[in-house]
């Protein structure tokens, strides 16, 4: 057996105890919450309780990719696990495949009583498109977990990888939200597009498309709804088929993630283990994003404004360890407060 | 034979090795040796593949260290090897397993008990001597072509350095293992190596055989009836010289007789030779390069 397999085989049997825990909470939380929501069935309302199946799926794509990738932040394990006769990008793809097994494990067996559950209770749902859900959410499910094995990857820290991931959760939706906001606002206020893209920046979060297959399905599936505001709940769920070619951007983003981890994983030097992560899509570009993208939000010349600044500030300290900044960070904050005192003038 | 050639490599913009050229043969024990900071652990990881060499090239028996099968003749034993809160022996060696199929579980416990290591009790709980001894069970149950130790008798007791040493030996002589040992510790190194490298300004200052490199010099002590000057030594090709009065203990580069008569035409009342050691030798050899043997740069 080649050395690929093998290492594949003792990761996840390395790895059988957490995926154990992470599908035995997954199931029961699964269990309780379609127990809950089914049994207010007749009452007012007719809810499946599939959300719960999101937030597992959304849950484990962030975890795993932390758990997976952590031996590799500490130069002391590095001078062990990078002399062994195996090439950086297969062991890249070890790493990648087995946490994508251990997730693809929890989350089905999660799935399945998920499934039998309802499929046990009643009649009320169509869960004919259960299974295309679950085909549908492993899909995003990859999406979600390259994304986030590509941001962890990047840091050379667990810490520094934990604050990325947690950054990069919301900053395509701020500074999507932003741009819109701030700059289309001025040209497009009164097109059909302004109008018909008034929630599209909500897909830059990070869950976001795993929260919209999920809406998009409770709908299909919980056909016979009977709570009040359905109309309202159902109105989400077209809005969001109308803008499922944001699926495919997402997808996009995956595939880019998934390649970017095996290449970062490769170039990558043992050398920068434990050292300041100064990645590009580490600090250097999450800190001027948020900070610009509030001050850009705010427009007002005030205490918050002095507020964001200091977050920059310390966020450069966080980024630096220390309280001696370069040149950069601080010309990157100036910059930002120039540009704020000038717009506040003007 | 495992070769290294024309090895550049820089940490961030810091070179920290320039133009490296070493070569190991089967066999052969080499010690590196050089100040802190000189490299070694660097040119270890690199031999190893943990870093990767910025520029230069490593062939082990002729083919290229990035080829698998070529990295799995290699062993690199770090200084400060890997552990998790729950590795045990028993773990590690399943781990090594995957990576070296043939690993002799026969020869790693019976180190692991000649070592009085349990291989069921988490790691974490060993002294650093305990976990390198641990590890080097898992070396010698390898068996590889060659093997890579870093600071190797750091955190040993005497015994255990015994033990260590011997079980080397052993791997040397009856599989033919190749191994460059990094360590501070030179007396240890002298009765074990059989050649060395001198790390220094970021390449290898000097290199060869440890007992040749040692006889190229000579330690006398002399005593004079009559008043003398370093003046007196300046035709001689002096390493070291240290005056008290009328005595003087000098260190020679050349071979013994030529000197000991150079030093006689300068007519001593006594003239005694004295054993000149790895040690001395190094400490000179830094001295020579600029470096104040109380610490730092001359």
């Amino acid at each position: 057996m080649k050395v690929f397999k093998r290492y594949l085989c003792y990761r996840l049997e390395n790895s059988a105890l957490r995926t154990i825990v992470f599908t035995v909470i997954s199931a029961i939380l699964t269990w309780i919450t379609v127990s809950e929501s089914t049994g207010r069935l007749h009452v007012q309302y007719n809810e499946t309780g599939i959300y719960v199946l999101a937030i597992v799926l959304g849950t484990l794509c962030t975890l795993i990719p932390i758990l997976e990738l952590s031996a590799f932040k500490n130069r002391r394990n590095l001078d062990t696990l990078y002399f062994f006769p195996i090439n950086r990008g297969k062991m890249a793809l070890v790493h990648y495949i087995s946490g994508f097994i251990q997730i693809l494990f929890a989350y089905t067996v999660t799935f399945i009583v998920a499934y039998a559950y309802l499929a046990a209770q009643t009649s009320y749902f169509a869960l004919g498109y259960m299974p295309l859900y679950y085909l549908f959410s492993i899909l995003i499910g990859f999406v979600m977990y390259s994304f986030f094995m590509f941001i962890f990857g990047q840091a050379n820290t667990v810490a520094d990888g934990v604050v990325f991931c947690v950054l990069w959760m919301f900053v395509i939706f701020i500074v999507m939200q932003t741009f819109r906001g701030e700059i289309l606002r001025h040209f497009l206020r009164d097109t059909d597009f302004w109008e018909n893209t008034s929630d599209l920046s909500g897909w830059g979060i990070a869950y976001s498309p795993i929260n919209n297959l999920t809406v998009i399905f409770q709908d299909l599936i919980e056909i016979n709804h009977i709570e009040p505001d359905y109309p309202y709940y159902i109105s989400y769920a077209e809005r969001y088929i109308n803008q499922a070619y944001m699926f495919f951007v997402w997808g996009a983003i995956g595939i880019a993630s998934a390649v970017g981890y095996v290449v970062a994983f490769v170039k990558k030097g043992a050398e920068k283990a434990g050292e300041i992560s100064s990645s590009l899509f580490g600090y250097k570009l999450l800190i001027p994003l948020y900070g610009y993208s509030l001050l850009m939000m705010y427009e007002n010349l005030d205490f918050m404004t002095v507020l964001i600044f200091v977050a920059m500030v310390i966020g450069y300290i966080i980024y630096r360890r220390s309280f001696k900044l370069k040149a950069s960070d601080l010309i990157f904050t100036g910059c930002g407060a120039l540009a704020v005192i000038l717009g506040a003038m003007l | 034979m495992l070769e290294i050639k024309n090895l550049t490599h820089f940490i961030g913009q810091k070179k920290i090795l320039e133009n490296v050229n070493l070569s190991l043969n089967e066999g052969s024990v080499m010690g590196l040796v050089g100040i802190n900071g000189a490299g070694k652990t660097t040119l270890l990881r690199l031999i190893s593949g943990v870093y990767t060499a910025t520029e230069g090239e490593f062939l082990c028996d002729g083919e290229s260290l990035t080829e698998e099968g070529a990295r799995g003749k290699i062993f690199f034993l770090p200084d400060d090897p890997y552990y998790t809160i729950h590795t045990t022996g028993r773990s590690l060696y399943q781990m090594y397993k995957v990576f070296y199929p043939k690993i002799d579980y026969e020869v790693f416990d019976r180190y692991m008990t000649e070592f009085g290591l349990d291989e069921k009790k988490p790691i974490r709980n060993f002294s650093k001597g305990m976990r390198r001894q641990l590890y080097v069970a898992l070396a010698l149950a390898v068996r590889p072509k060659y093997l890579l130790l870093d600071e190797a008798f750091d955190g040993l007791d005497p015994l255990a350095r015994l033990a260590f040493k011997k079980a080397i030996n052993k791997a040397v002589e009856e599989d033919g293992t190749g191994v460059i040992i990094s360590s501070h510790s030179l007396r240890e190194l002298e009765d074990f190596c059989d050649c060395y490298a001198l790390i220094d300004k970021m390449t290898v200052a000097s290199s060869g055989d440890i007992a040749e490199r040692v006889d190229r010099f000579c330690k006398f002590q002399l005593a004079f009836t009559n008043e003398i000057s370093d003046a007196m030594f300046s035709a001689l090709p002096v390493v070291s010289l240290e005056r008290n009065g009328r005595f003087v203990r000098i260190v020679l580069e050349g071979r013994q007789e030529q000197m000991k008569s150079m030093l006689e035409a300068l007519n001593p009342a006594v003239i005694e030779q004295m054993p000149m050691d790895f040690e001395e030798m190094f400490i000179h050899e830094v001295e020579g390069r600029g470096y104040d043997v109380g610490g730092g740069k001359r």
